[in-house]
């Protein structure tokens, strides 16, 4: 007999918001660029950017994966939830799987497929969690034993006060005035807080240990594209786009690298990498999820510009992040919000009046001008928000090595630069573009704004947010045996089943048991099927209808409206059950015992199994000839009485 | 053929549309800036555990165009306003299964000809609110003289357990009602439950009515009284909540004579609704074992020898007639003596079921 148990937990698996700003990858993204360049078919029109809304769409809910309000689904062959597989080890008696079984290998290395030879699923989100339905075999007898499921009723989450945007901002620096000489080596990402004050070792983000870097997998090297304004609606953009200045080793474009100076003359684009595949979001997801060309063209009824999926599958791990390179000038919201040059006369970071002469001339990326150091080089800023989704979310970082210049004979020297992450509410900033060398003062202007544009990146809302988490499921728990449910009202009608508050899990402090325990247990019969059915009533799509409803220009909403998100990596639901398994012989006595009427679990079975062993015989037959024995005994001693007392008399006996 | 654990739950909490003018309600809406205040539906249950909304807002997406006007980004104030909890009055029994409040079910509670009940565990809250059984046309709980009585109090059998306020299962119902309540084949059975009724009285005249739970979800004006669905009465305070005794100021250490939270101060009512909390929703929770089958033979063999019938007991009584018969196949005298001494019971082995 085995005592087993089963713990099954659903919760929000990707970073949900609204974004307030253009972000600048919003163009190619997914598949539909990967075959942009001569050789690997028609390069496919990117959605048209002109007319540009902010359609403030409700980024990263997955409607599927949150179940329907008042319906019963399967713990084990629904789409919600996992049950925390994992792939089986050297001791598995599956067939072995092919390829990379390690637990890296499902994230990461895009080349890497992985696959087993059984069709045994591994992954835990992934449609269903267990691979057969729960049939109990012809040589198994299961016994339910007890269930309990996450408590409470209202759907109040918590709600805790926090900011909604980090700033990342690097800059890069290139050799001549032509971007794309040079190369990306490695995009590398991973959240860590650095502590200036030394006290915890790191003190800059190169004092991050390697281990927690993470490579960014970027999707076939999309090019950031930056907006040329002289666009017209019929012109090619992928000719009228400036495009970035690098390319990544491994993409499928620049197979034909180091062809010389500028590989642009030889009519490969320079590409800047914008779209990350993040280290909790597969490729699959991206390729399921990201925006499609929409159909008939790209009328500008049909924009949609913000559309796109960064949706995962649920990893308990490892957070999944919105990255964005946002175009914060060009969002049609008004003042605050946006980028804004600052005086640096006060300690704070104040906004200016864009009129302002001393605000001077800025940009993402700009020539540094040949001076100084920099004599020859480009220097390239960008910009870029990510996602907070966390409380405990790490302060994010970003590594990028990169080949200053890069040619036929390969690359110099691999630099290596580190994104600074602003976090917090409020402006962040001072943001000090590379163009301050630039002939961009006004020379009137007081000395101690001379030094150029400095500006700021100032978010909706002061870059307030609320996180809301640990909504609760209202969630009741029904067994399901063959197509019978276990659980019915006193009116003999359906019933959903135990509510978390009666049985919880997990078990809270306190004296005293929960209120209900399944005693008697229910026991499955060979060749019977069960199923735990779980039954949520608090309806959590409601609340994506309502944050669309606000945030949502298309329904009357405004993205900058939004102050409250659903947060990350939270447990919205969690049910465990357990079990006993009797297989073999021990299932052969639980049939005894039901066929006794006697209640079946270990205890039980244990007493039979004694009951046997006091036979002092393991033939079937050899309790019965010990009753007979005893019998023919009893018989024999009566008879032996008899004659005893016929001649001694039964007093004598007596005595 | 089964020994199967049920259990009922009862909670006070509905959910409201705040586009349904109901035509008989406890609460009329106040509009105030652009959104409805909830309402109840047309009666202040369900059938069946409702589904609560996480949108806060109790006008549903009837337009969900660009034309519609977006709700209002606070959240946190109006989390709840989709989400009512009916008032009750104080010291009036409400039926768990369709006294007319929260959950219900659609018929009474019904044993079978080949079936049996027993009920062997109450439990409710809030810890002032009380449960009584009725079978048929009989009260379960009595006062010693007999007289009428709220029956098993919350303080007693809290639920659920552990709960905000730490108040447990007393030790003489730790293992439920012992003996448990049996609901014999063809009998109707159900559970009241009733709420502290500090000054239990309807005053019209003076406009006051004493609430043993629930929570006020509208302007404290055109109040409408069960029973009365005439014109709108304009009642300056209608809802007065009952405050003393109350188990939420002792939970939170308050006194007794004051308010013990700000939503049950009547001035304060209708905004507030955000505060509510589950341990503002009042539940009962009963369980019981449903025999049917072969064991409702065994179970009603265990009553007419006299045996407590409980899920341990007719296990027990299955096991003693397992061992009774392997003993009795190898010495048959003694057999009959040790069920006489164990059970009273004079029959033969070979009349056992």
């Amino acid at each position: 007999m085995r005592h087993l148990s089963y713990f099954w937990r659903m919760g929000p698996d990707t970073a949900m918001f609204q974004l307030p700003f253009f972000y600048t990858g919003k163009w190619l993204r997914g598949p539909d660029a990967y075959s942009m360049s001569t050789g690997q078919g028609t390069p496919p029109a990117p959605i048209y950017p002109i007319n540009q809304n902010i359609l403030g769409n409700l980024i990263g809910w997955d409607y599927r994966a949150w179940p329907e309000p008042r319906k019963p689904f399967s713990l084990f062959t629904s789409r919600f939830g996992t049950a925390g597989k994992r792939p089986r080890g050297v001791f598995s008696y599956l067939t072995d799987g092919l390829g990379d079984e390690s637990a890296d290998s499902f994230y990461g290395n895009l080349k890497t497929v992985y696959t087993q030879g059984s069709n045994i699923p591994i992954t835990d989100w992934s449609n269903k969690q267990i691979s057969q339905p729960n049939l109990v075999k012809a040589d198994q007898f299961v016994v339910f034993n007890n269930f309990g499921s996450t408590p409470g009723i209202l759907p109040n989450p918590n709600l805790e006060d926090t900011f909604a945007f980090y700033t990342l901002v690097f800059e890069l620096r290139v050799a001549g005035a032509f971007p794309d000489l040079a190369k990306i080596k490695s995009i590398d990402f991973c959240e860590a807080t650095v502590d200036p004050t030394g006290q915890s070792g790191v003190l800059t983000p190169a004092d991050i240990p390697e281990s927690l870097w993470k490579p960014l997998q970027v999707p076939f090297g999309y090019p950031l594209v930056k907006q040329d304004s002289s666009i017209t609606f019929n012109s090619d953009p992928l000719l009228a786009f400036e495009r970035g200045c690098f390319a990544l080793d491994d993409d499928p474009r620049v197979v034909q690298d180091g062809l010389g100076f500028p590989n642009a003359i030889y009519g490969f684009n320079a590409l800047l990498a914008n779209a990350f595949l993040y280290p909790a979001n597969s490729f699959n997801n991206i390729k399921e999820t990201a925006q499609r060309i929409p159909e008939g063209g790209f009328n500008a009824g049909q924009i949609r510009v913000d559309e796109m999926g960064f949706l995962g599958d649920l990893d308990y791990s490892q957070g999944i992040v919105g990255m964005f390179a946002p175009e914060l000038l060009s969002a049609n919201l008004g003042p605050p919000f946006g980028t804004y040059p600052r005086t640096v006369t006060a300690p704070g970071y104040q906004p200016v009046n864009p009129s302002d002469p001393n605000m001077g001339d800025y940009g993402s990326g700009e020539y540094t001008d040949f001076i100084n150091e920099d004599s020859g080089y480009t220097k390239i800023m960008q910009v870029l928000s990510l996602v907070r989704y966390s409380l405990t979310q790490g302060t994010p970082q970003l590594r990028i090595r990169y080949y200053d210049s890069f040619g036929k004979s390969g690359g110099g020297a691999v630099q290596t630069t580190y994104a600074q992450t602003f976090s917090g509410v409020g402006p962040h900033g001072p943001i000090t573009p590379p163009n301050r060398y630039a002939n961009n003062l006004n020379p009137n202007a007081p000395l101690e704004v001379q030094e150029g544009p400095i500006f700021e990146v100032v978010y909706p809302n002061n870059n307030e947010i609320k996180l809301a988490r640990n909504f609760k499921p209202n969630g009741f728990v029904n067994i399901t045996v063959n197509d019978t449910r276990y659980y019915q009202n006193p009116d003999m009608t359906q019933s959903l089943g135990i509510s978390g508050d009666a049985a919880p899990f997990p078990i809270q402090p306190g004296i005293a048991v929960p209120q209900y325990q399944l005693r008697p247990n229910i026991y499955i019969l060979p060749g019977q099927s069960y199923d735990v059915e779980y039954t949520v009533n608090t309806d959590m799509p409601a609340f994506a209808d309502y944050l669309t409803r606000v945030g949502n220009v298309n329904f009357g909403g405004d993205p900058v409206n939004v102050t409250v998100r659903p947060a990350f990596g939270w447990d919205f639901a969690q049910v465990f059950f357990d079990y006993w398994i009797f297989e073999g012989a021990e299932a052969l006595i639980c049939q005894k015992l039901l066929k006794l009427g006697i209640d079946v679990h270990p205890d039980s079975v244990d007493w039979y199994k004694q009951m046997i062993l006091n036979m002092e015989g393991l033939q079937p037959d050899t309790y019965e000839r010990y009753l007979i024995l005893m019998k023919e005994w009893k018989q024999r001693q009566e008879r032996l009485d008899t004659a005893y007392h016929r001649k001694r008399g039964i007093r004598a006996r007596n005595r | 053929m089964a020994v199967r654990r049920q259990a009922y739950e009862w909670r006070n909490v509905i959910p409201v549309d705040g586009n349904t003018y109901p035509s008989f309600v406890y609460a009329i809406p106040a509009q105030t800036a652009g959104y409805f205040k909830a309402t109840y539906p047309d009666l202040p249950y369900v059938i069946g555990h409702p589904v609560l909304n996480c949108n806060p807002y109790a006008t549903p997406l009837a337009n969900p165009t660009y034309t519609s006007t977006a709700p209002s980004n606070d959240y946190v104030e109006r989390r709840n306003d989709s989400i009512a909890v009916p008032l009750i009055a104080g010291g009036m029994p409400i039926g768990l299964f369709t006294g007319g409040h929260g959950n219900n079910i659609k018929t009474s509670a019904h044993v079978l000809d080949n079936q049996m009940v027993i009920i062997d565990s109450l439990s409710c809250w809030p810890p002032d609110a009380n449960l009584n059984i009725f079978v048929d046309e009989h009260y379960y709980y009595d006062a010693p003289d007999f007289s009428a009585i709220n029956g098993l109090s919350g303080y007693t059998v809290p639920f659920p357990e552990p709960n905000y306020a730490n108040i447990f299962t007393v030790e003489s119902f730790k293992k439920g009602i012992d003996p448990p309540i049996y609901i014999m084949p063809g009998s109707t059975w159900g559970v009241f439950i009733s709420f502290s009724a500090f000054g239990n009285f309807i005053n019209q005249a003076e406009g006051f009515i004493f609430y043993g739970t629930g929570k006020q979800t509208r302007a404290a004006q055109n109040v409408r009284l069960p029973g009365i669905p005439s014109a709108p009465l304009n009642l300056p305070l209608p809802y007065v909540r009952n405050r003393k005794p109350t188990w939420e100021g002792k939970a939170e250490g308050q006194s007794p004579d004051s308010p013990p939270n700000p939503w049950n101060s009547p001035s304060q009512l209708a905004d507030i609704k955000s505060a509510l909390q589950d341990k503002d929703i009042a539940r009962a929770f009963v369980k019981y074992l449903l025999i049917d089958g072969a064991d409702f033979l065994v179970a009603k063999k265990m009553m007419d020898i006299g045996l407590p019938i409980t899920e341990e007991g007719i296990q027990r009584f299955k096991q003693d007639l397992t061992r009774w018969q392997v003993r009795a196949d190898v010495h048959e005298g003694n057999i009959d003596e040790e069920l006489i001494r164990e059970t009273g019971m004079t029959t033969r082995r070979s009349a056992l079921p």
